[in-house]
């Protein structure tokens, strides 16, 4: 059976939706096999027991040494490891379509004579031309969808997170610890790192969450953010931003919804004060449920609301915010 | 101090895009022509990168022989140079085959600094920087919000999922940045015409040598695009005093399976 390589990341950060995503698509296809970057001691049994647990099948695991403090390098080199250990019988590399996974990929897809394919959703066997992957693109927000695959090497590909099934489990997953042994290119060097500012700790993150609330310029201030972020607070929901509410300095950039910020499609999708600029639908409109809030009646968001409300945020916010502590009295 | 600045001509996220659904590739004819606006922010960043470091700007750009607009405006704005490779066929090139080329475009320009943006507005992979450096073996210091140099290393802040990182490059390196990183530069009268006098040099895929023999070979093929049906207006409703609860049963019933 065709193998898979995903790459699921640092052990420390390696468990995530985006890990499940990989490994379930890679398991349509093929058997799933992860890889992660440790430190020399390899991967915990716990870690490797969660992997197997989500469907790989094995766990291929590297000490990333130097590559650990420089960007990139380290995980190219960790993935080309991997894709030498296989020899052959390798149908595709996955990585996470992160900011730092589709580089990974990238210069993943020129070491080995590969090719890169991004923004995916869906990967199946084709038709009529077995062993050639074909996969399934989001394009500008989901306005297109289109359908492709790699003519020459080995696909990497970069799938989105919150895709695909879950894998079925996996007995075990006998761990391989890869050697680096190569001298790393030139790289720049992370001298420290801190959490986003806006990350929210206890927040779930912009891309996979199940309901979004984001605000917009018609919010009118920081304060009035807040009424944002206390309506997330309330379902449990991620807290977005349109760009003008960003640009207005109402909240942190990393919340941008758009298409230069986070493409997301939860099942919900709230819209406070956005108007709703084409650059900001092209970040939300695959959304199942759109609702929206604007004081304008001509707000383009309307055109893509199930549910549209004209008027005041502060005014409806504070009915919203009692209807739900009722609601969740009632439940 | 030598920066070259990567710049791409794209659609107008402004207006509707099309694809030609027969070939796969962006319909360029349907919709105005512009910079992508983080190219143009990048062109800032080098600008102010290359202060008080005897600066030398190159734009470079690869494109339809009408993306030679989009360097020309580079030079309205600073750059003192601009390379074009334009060639029928690299119509619709993927990734590999365009960090092949962008390659061997900067190889002859031998840059001590390359700048990009942190992703394009139509392809949006934010992958060809990382790529580019891969082929050049240029030290990839990418998705900085903020950046500076002392001629010698690259300082910079990066934001991606796992958090803020403060790194350091040395040179050459390769900088893409976010829109936080520098204001768009407008171009003056002035500058308008100083551009007329710099040099813009126009290449073929067999000017660039052997990377460009590897760039003509496609790795990638689109099999269909297809326009996903757009989304239609709702119910819409005024406020009166109970459009709250209304929001909080259609988030309930959305989401109670």
């Amino acid at each position: 059976m065709a193998r898979v390589l995903c790459y699921v990341g640092r052990a420390a950060q390696a468990l995530s939706e985006a890990t499940t995503s990989l490994l379930g698509v890679a398991a349509g296809v093929g058997e799933p096999i992860a890889v992660v970057a440790t430190g020399p001691e390899g991967p915990s049994p716990e870690l490797v027991a969660e992997l197997a647990r989500r469907g790989a099948s094995a766990v291929y695991a590297g000490d990333l040494g130097d590559g650990a403090g420089l960007l990139t390098v380290g995980e190219v080199a960790l993935l080309e490891a991997a894709v030498g250990a296989l020899g052959g019988g390798l149908a595709a590399v996955l990585v996470p379509s992160s900011t730092a996974g589709r580089e990974i990929g990238g210069r993943l897809a020129l070491r080995i004579g590969g090719a890169l394919l991004v923004d995916v959703v869906a990967l199946d066997a084709g038709q009529g031309d077995p062993g050639r992957l074909v996969t399934t693109h989001d394009v500008w927000g989901g306005s297109f969808v289109s359908r492709a695959h790699a003519t020459a090497g080995v696909p990497v590909i970069a799938v989105r997170a919150g895709v695909g099934g879950a894998a079925p489990a996996a007995q075990e997953a006998p761990v391989a610890m890869l050697e680096l042994t190569g001298s790393l290119p030139p790289a720049a060097r992370i001298v420290g790192t801190r959490p986003a500012e806006a990350a929210g700790a206890d927040r779930p993150a912009l891309g996979v969450a199940d309901i979004v609330v984001a605000g917009g310029r018609g919010v009118g201030s920081v304060e009035g953010f807040g009424l944002v972020e206390e309506v997330a607070e309330a379902l449990g929901a991620a807290v977005g931003a349109s760009r003008a509410a960003v640009e207005a300095g109402y909240c942190d950039k990393s919340l941008q919804v758009g298409q230069t910020g986070v493409i997301v499609a939860p099942r919900v999708y709230l819209a406070l004060g956005i108007s709703g600029a084409l650059q900001h639908r092209m970040g939300m409109q695959t959304s199942e449920v759109v609702i929206a809030v604007n004081k304008d009646s001509e707000a383009p968001i309307f055109e893509i609301a199930d549910l549209g409300v004209v008027g005041d945020v502060h005014a409806i916010v504070p009915q919203l915010l009692t209807a739900l502590a009722e609601n969740g009295a009632a439940s | 101090m030598k920066i070259a600045v990567l710049v791409k001509q794209v659609p107008d996220t402004g207006q509707d895009r099309h694809f030609d659904t027969a070939t796969g590739r962006v319909d360029r004819d349907r919709s105005d022509a512009v910079a992508s606006e983080i190219d143009e922010r990048a062109l800032a960043a080098a600008i102010a990168l290359g202060a008080g470091h005897d600066p030398e700007v190159v734009a470079v750009t690869m494109g339809p022989v009408g993306s030679a607009a989009v360097v020309r405006r580079c030079l309205a704005v600073g750059a003192d140079a601009a390379v074009q490779i334009t060639d029928d066929r690299l119509a619709g090139a993927d990734l590999v085959q365009t960090a092949h080329v962008i390659a061997a475009a900067l190889r002859a320009i031998e840059p001590d600094v390359v700048v990009a943006g942190f992703k394009s507005s139509d392809g949006g992979a934010g992958a060809l920087p990382a790529m580019v450096a891969e082929i050049l073996g240029l030290a990839q210091a990418t998705q900085l919000r903020s950046v500076e140099t002392d001629g010698q290393v690259i300082h910079g802040e990066r934001v991606d999922e796992a958090g803020v990182h403060t790194m350091t490059a040395p040179l050459p390196a390769l900088v893409s940045v976010t829109e936080e990183a520098a204001e768009i530069l407008v171009a003056g009268l002035k500058g308008i015409m100083a551009a007329k006098r710099k040099p813009l040099t126009v290449l073929g895929l067999d000017e660039l040598g052997s990377g460009g023999a590897r760039a003509a070979q496609p790795t990638t093929a689109v099999l269909e695009v297809v326009r996903r049906a757009a989304r239609t207006r709702g119910r819409v409703i005024h406020d009166d005093g109970q459009a709250g609860a209304e929001i909080a049963a259609l988030i309930a019933g959305s989401t109670n399976n």
